[in-house]
């Protein structure tokens, strides 16, 4: 039986499509699968005026806005910040201060595990979606009815 | 004895002699000959025992029909097959690999809608495990702020 000239060369296109699909997969997948960078940020918050430390800074006012549609506070301060990144199923400890730590595993397609320890003891420990834009805050009370935040999210 | 003559006994036996003084000689000498008439008497009681008791094979039918039916039966199998050969309609292969298509099209979408359900269940329900047993604490998601919070009591002096 006689094929069609065009039925002939829609199959031998067959190939080509297939392949495109199997690019267009493997690409979507190689997208979620890409090293990510995170931002995480120690914050000290109070009532009080800001410290003489000068390596303590008020909040930038975005964050400040955010903090301040939930927590109590009127000043937030950054003590200290950080910028890492992390491939897929990698683990990085990150020291805050000098008493905290935090440990975090990017479990890909944008789910981390934070590990959050205090004097070297693991206190806490989060699986969470940071999804672009939003923050992870692990977070608790400090001294003279204080607080103090441990902020990520992604850059 | 002779071959000749022996054959000539089996003949004479066999009433095959092809003349009336083959079977006359041959008689005589059978009246003369000791060993040539032991040997007729011997060919003679042989042939009446097969006669006896050779087993008859007798065909349920005509040999004729029976060879015919051998013949049909050779020329049936020997015959090429004239089954008309299965053919797919041309709509059918055209369409067969958009089938596939499909299919993964299906499996795509599938997992697509599964994931970002996946992640939009996430983003506001999240595992905690408390690692020291008298740390505890609240947490909470807020929406309109992009931010989940996980209270740690009981720790101060980060």
């Amino acid at each position: 039986m006689r094929v069609s000239p065009f039925l002939s060369s829609v199959r031998r296109s067959w190939p080509l499509f297939f392949a495109l699909i199997a690019l267009g997969v493997t690409s979507s997948f190689a997208t979620d699968e890409k090293e990510q960078k995170i931002q995480a940020k120690l914050i000290w918050g109070t009532d009080e005026p800001k410290p003489a430390n000068p390596k303590i800074k008020p909040v930038d006012p975005k964050l400040k806005e955010k903090f301040s549609g939930i927590f109590k506070w009127k000043n937030y301060f950054e003590v200290e910040e950080k910028h890492f990144a992390l491939a897929p199923e990698a683990l990085k400890k990150v020291q805050m201060s000098t008493k905290c730590d935090i440990e975090v595993r990017n479990e890909g397609h944008g789910m981390f595990e934070v590990r959050f320890l205090g004097e070297g003891k693991s206190l806490k420990k989060v699986r969470q979606v940071i999804p672009p834009g939003e923050l992870l805050v692990i977070a608790g009370d400090d001294k003279n009815a204080n607080a103090w935040f441990v902020v990520l999210n992604l850059e | 004895m002779k071959t000749e003559t022996i054959l000539e006994v089996q003949a004479y036996l066999d009433d095959e002699l092809a003349s009336e003084n083959d079977v006359k000689r041959v008689a005589n000498l059978l009246a003369h000959d000791e060993e040539a008439a032991r040997l007729f008497k011997s060919l003679k009681a042989t042939r009446q025992l097969l006669e006896g008791n050779e087993p008859e094979v007798k065909l349920p039918e005509s040999g004729d029909f029976y060879w015919s039916k051998i013949a049909r039966a050779i020329e049936r199998d020997s015959a090429p097959s004239k089954v008309a050969p299965h053919v797919t309609p041309w709509w059918v292969r055209a369409l067969a690999p958009l089938a596939g298509v499909a299919c993964v099209g299906l499996l795509l979408a599938g997992s697509g809608v599964l994931n970002a359900g996946g992640k939009a269940r996430s983003a506001y329900l999240h595992e905690i495990e408390n690692s020291v047993d008298d740390s505890s604490g609240i947490s909470f998601h807020s929406q309109s702020q992009g931010m989940t919070v996980v209270w740690v009591k009981g720790y101060e002096n980060p």
